[in-house]
């Protein structure tokens, strides 16, 4: 039986979850482009990507690109498995 | 970690977030298409469009001209492939090596199969004044329609855009080599060209 994860269930963390779910497997994100496109600040992305790297739910990858640092992000196994239980506790609560 | 107890989530609450949730597949989605597929459809719309433009009005010149601009169509598109490592999604392991080995393969095949069936015994002499303007349009058309069948193939595994994008242009294809006449070259360059650049454009346009 799926659960709702107390982690994912927060509105923003949902959103990135289902972003970062939403890339191939091994893929990674970049941290301006994923707050940008989740309509995010730094500062509360930031905030939210701590919340799921804490749950093991993403790794956070910082590296140098041209001289300049990036910050990738993507969903580890365990946080696209539990994305996924999630979703599909939703989608039990839709059929009640 | 979240301690809180869960308060009971109602049908139109987990609704709302299923919806919210494919909202954001399909925009992440679209962000890698964006990063990836926009400058290839670009750099193709615009050699489309020098091509058959100076093939309409410099018929004689049309092979050189064509080997010039899909060299360097080819060598622009390596420089723009080893650019999406810099791109907002990396590792994405879409098989882009495999996409392009296919792409050499559906090309290789299709210059085979314009020399085999080709009549090009017919393009020497004063035969090639009868028939060497229709030759030169079989051809063109020939050529166009692989690249988009390339094109509706890639659609099936890559996305829908790709196969109605291949579909649209053979059809402007088709139409052009019947109906366009004398035309067909500048048709192909605003049709077949124009469709890439304006591929390009709206998706940088509307899927960011």
């Amino acid at each position: 039986m799926p659960e709702i994860d107390l982690v994912i269930h927060t509105p923003a963390r949902l959103r990135i979850m289902a972003a970062l779910g939403a890339l191939p497997p091994r893929a990674q994100i970049d941290f301006r482009t994923l707050g940008t496109s989740l309509d995010l600040t730094d500062g509360n992305l930031g905030a939210h990507l701590q919340t799921l790297e804490e749950a093991g739910y993403i790794k956070v990858e910082k590296s140098f690109v041209a001289r300049k640092p990036r910050t990738h992000v993507a969903a580890t196994a365990r946080g696209r498995a539990r994305f996924e239980g999630h979703v599909a506790a939703l989608r039990e609560i839709c059929r009640v | 970690m979240e301690t809180e107890k869960l308060a009971p989530i109602t049908p139109d609450a987990a609704r709302a977030s299923l919806a919210e949730v494919d909202r954001v597949v399909t925009l992440t989605r679209q962000t890698i298409a964006t990063s990836c597929t926009t400058p290839l459809f670009i750099l193709w719309g615009i050699i489309w469009v020098i091509g058959f433009t100076a093939t309409q009005f410099f018929p004689a010149w049309a092979f050189r001209l064509w080997l010039g601009l899909d060299l360097a169509g080819i060598a622009g598109s390596v420089l723009l492939g080893s650019s999406f490592r810099q791109a907002p999604v990396k590792g994405l392991n879409l098989g882009l090596g495999l996409i392009s080995l296919a792409w050499l393969a559906l090309l290789g095949y299709g210059a085979l199969w314009a020399a085999l069936l080709g009549p090009w015994e017919l393009s020497h002499g004063s035969a090639w004044a009868v028939q060497g303007p229709l030759l030169g349009r079989k051809l063109a058309a020939f050529a166009a329609t692989v690249c988009m069948f390339g094109y509706v193939v890639m659609g099936l595994w890559l996305g829908r855009f790709l196969l109605w994008l291949g579909l649209l242009v053979t059809a402007a294809t088709v139409l052009g080599y019947y109906f366009a006449g004398d035309y067909f070259f500048i048709w192909m360059a605003f049709t077949g060209g124009g469709s890439l650049i304006a591929a390009g454009v709206l998706i940088r346009k509307f899927w960011r």
